[in-house]
């Protein structure tokens, strides 16, 4: 019985059905002048409509006794703040409506493009047929240009906390000055560094959701119902962490720009509090391996 | 071996080579990240949120062998 069943599944799989990836270069849906609308710019403004009807929705009607739904919204937010709080130190509270705005507006992006028939809405082209909508996230354009939004508000709030000064650290004329020469390379290797922040940002983003849709596909060709259990990594893990993600570098790299110096951060403030729980776990010395 | 050949054959490898590398970042940050949470339990908040940075970290080499492999799939002729 066991080998007939083995003997299905295999006959399962060896019937391929054409596997249909995403193409990687998003359609042009129509233009308005030279400008030209793709169906990833499509998705990316059902994604921006949802985003504002949830939110006009959940904060219309906010009272002081909270019910259900405000009580859970005000937790999820509250959860947020939090997080960015502790992850982005003194500027932390100041960087979470940026923080917050990318999270969400990427996870109502990358769970709108998985709801089965997001991609399945055709339109016939000059040159075949081709999904309405698209995963902002699966084109390259899209994260190319938050990634340079986020590149751009590194820079200027450094500008803005350290004065003209904060270019010192790339280009160091003033080392260079005192013949300090390494320390002129170390800043252009931090040049370099700075621009290495664009790319790793945007293809890590895209290249997660345009190889998620590329790994359904294969797996649903392959292997028909078992991609469900890809399906839910996508949702859970691969959507939500993605999206934490660049909102959490976001902000963690333009609070390590905008620290001054007058407060040297909150890392020093943290060691006092670790310090008694490790006086208190030495009563068992012998529990810890020298590491 | 035709040109599509080697190039079917690049990319399989890009992405494997690619995630053997990852994969041991990966495996030894969440380690040891769960090392340190055994040990001390009430850091484990922000434990997490280290682990999960490095996590991604790693993961990044993955995704640029990833994004190598794709376009020796889809666009490269």
């Amino acid at each position: 019985m066991i080998l007939g069943v083995a003997r299905g599944l295999v006959g399962g799989i060896a019937f391929f059905p054409d596997i249909k990836a995403p193409p990687i270069k998003a359609e042009p849906v129509f233009g308005i002048g030279s400008l030209v609308i793709t169906n990833s710019m499509l998705g990316a403004m059902l994604a921006f409509l949802i985003t504002i009807l949830l939110v006009s929705v959940l904060t219309r009607k906010l009272v002081e006794r909270p019910g259900k739904l405000q009580t859970a919204v005000e937790y999820a937010v509250g959860g947020l703040y939090n997080f960015a709080k502790g992850a982005g130190g003194s500027s932390g509270a100041s960087l979470f409506p940026l923080f917050a705005g990318l999270f969400i507006w990427l996870l109502v992006n990358n769970w709108i493009a998985l709801i089965p028939g997001f991609g399945q809405i055709l339109v016939r082209g000059p040159d075949g047929e081709f999904p309405l909508f698209r995963a902002a996230n699966a084109d390259f354009n899209n994260t190319l240009a938050l990634a340079l939004m986020v590149f751009f508000l590194i820079h200027i709030s450094g500008v803005r906390t350290h004065g003209i000064a904060y270019f010192a650290e790339f280009i160091n004329i003033p080392a260079l000055l005192k013949g300090r020469v390494i320390d002129f390379v170390v800043g252009i290797f931090h040049t370099i560094g700075e621009f290495a922040k664009i790319i790793s940002l945007s293809f890590r983003l895209f290249a997660n959701i345009y190889g998620g849709e590329i790994l359904i596909a294969v797996i649903v060709g392959l292997a028909g119902p078992i991609a469900v259990v890809f399906y839910g990594l996508e949702v859970l893990i691969v959507a939500v962490i993605q999206s934490l993600i660049f909102g959490l570098l976001a902000l963690i790299y333009i609070s390590l720009v905008s620290e001054s110096e007058e407060h040297p951060g909150d890392h020093n403030e943290s060691v006092p509090s670790v310090q008694p729980r490790l006086a208190t776990d030495s009563t068992a010395p012998q529990a810890r391996p020298a590491s | 071996m035709d040109a599509h050949a080697a190039q079917l054959l690049g990319a399989g490898l890009a992405i494997g080579l690619g995630a053997v590398g990852a994969g041991i970042g990966i495996g030894n940050v969440s380690g040891k990240a769960v090392e340190g949470i055994s040990r001390q339990p009430e850091l484990k908040n922000d434990l997490q949120q280290v682990m999960i940075l490095g996590i991604v970290f790693c993961e990044t080499v993955a995704i640029y062998a990833l994004v190598v492999s794709l376009i020796l799939l889809f666009v490269a002729k």
